[in-house]
């Protein structure tokens, strides 16, 4: 953009030039174009150094803030540390309760078991078996009581490995809204131009794991009658 | 009746295997992906094969594919069991050969369900 000063310059500038070559003043049309040039020099020097300044303030804007040197020097590796963490995590809840599932379940079916062998009748040499019996349901339910209770204490992973996460998705939140003012200062020094989306082929037979969102995704099922559907559907 | 179960996961392979003792499948190998999963294959005995698809190394749906190019094991039973859910996906396990399509998280009587049916159809 030229501002209206410079532009009278160089309308002065070249009417002049257009008189002197007119006059065959050769001396003069010499001055006036060497006048030209100068100016359009000049203004290429001011927006070079409008253009310099916003540069470097911009830099040095990003060198101020140790937020962003710090975000990829210490948390995203520590982010993969937590995520790290709650695999692991979860993973020992999953097989602690598990084992409490296994040792829960021959309990119950003994105790099933046990139920059918008290004695019908209640005379006096039954009555030590009716004893045993109700010592054994004793012991079997408590065994059955601590498997409970194992699993409700394997639940903790839930809290640990929840505060964990939320932790990354703040991070990621943090480097998202960076990145935004990133481009926003890139930007502003980029001539305006019309960029056209990158299309990004997509192998729809990639592994991508659970899905989120499955209801508002056209090419995802939602649940196993969905499948099954599909399946009849292809003649399964 | 020797059951291959297939998962990265060593939870749900658990899972698996537990529930599959409860069905009366008490005879299973486990392996971690495609790549430890094809030699066991290979050197026979297995009768059914469970797997997962999205795993390191070979996916489930790549070991399908082995698995059906195979003289040997072309006809061997297979379950998927994965929480992939994409309708290719869905489409492209079928076309590869698989003999039941089960997506996580699942119920014991799904499971149930889909092996019942794929005996049914092999005894049938």
């Amino acid at each position: 953009m030229m501002d209206a000063g410079h532009k009278t310059q160089l309308l002065e500038s070249a009417r002049a030039l257009i008189a002197a070559l007119e006059a065959d003043n050769e001396p003069d049309a010499e001055v006036q174009l060497t006048a030209l040039a100068e100016g359009r020099d000049n203004n290429l020097f001011i927006e070079v150094g409008k253009l310099t300044r916003d540069l470097h303030a911009a830099i040095s804007n990003f060198s101020v803030d140790s937020r962003i040197a710090n975000l990829t020097e210490h948390d995203i590796p520590d982010s993969r540390d937590r995520l790290d963490y709650v695999v692991t995590l979860t993973e020992q809840a999953a097989h602690q309760t598990l084992e409490a599932v296994d040792k829960a379940i021959p309990a119950a079916n003994n105790l099933l078991e046990l139920t059918k062998t008290v004695p019908k009748t209640t005379d006096a040499t039954s009555q030590q078996g009716i004893d045993d019996v109700f010592l054994s349901i004793t012991q079997r339910t408590h065994t059955i009581q601590s498997a409970l209770s194992d699993i409700t204490m394997a639940q903790g992973f839930q809290d640990l490995t929840g505060q964990v996460i939320r932790k990354v998705t703040d991070l990621i939140e943090e480097v998202e809204t960076n990145l935004v003012r990133l481009i926003k200062i890139a930007a502003e020094h980029q001539p305006q131009k019309q960029v056209s989306p990158i299309v990004q082929e997509v192998d729809p037979l990639k592994a991508e794991g659970p899905q989120m969102n499955a209801a508002h995704k056209k090419n995802v099922v939602t649940d196993q009658d969905d499948v099954d559907d599909l399946l009849s559907s292809l003649g399964f | 009746m020797k059951i291959l179960i297939v998962d990265d996961f060593s939870t749900m392979r658990r899972i698996i295997k537990n529930l599959l003792r409860d069905l009366g499948f008490t005879n299973t190998v486990e392996a971690d992906d495609g790549l430890t999963a094809l030699p066991i294959l290979k050197a026979g005995g297995i009768d059914f094969l469970v797997t997962d698809w999205n795993m390191p190394g070979m996916q489930g749906i790549d070991l399908l594919k082995e698995v059906r190019a195979d003289d040997a094991l072309s006809s061997l039973p297979v379950l998927m069991v994965t929480a992939e859910t994409k309708r290719e996906q869905i489409i492209e396990a079928a076309q590869a050969g698989v003999n039941g399509y089960v997506v996580k998280p699942f119920t014991a009587v799904t499971l149930k369900e889909k092996i019942d049916k794929i005996f049914e159809r092999i005894d049938g």
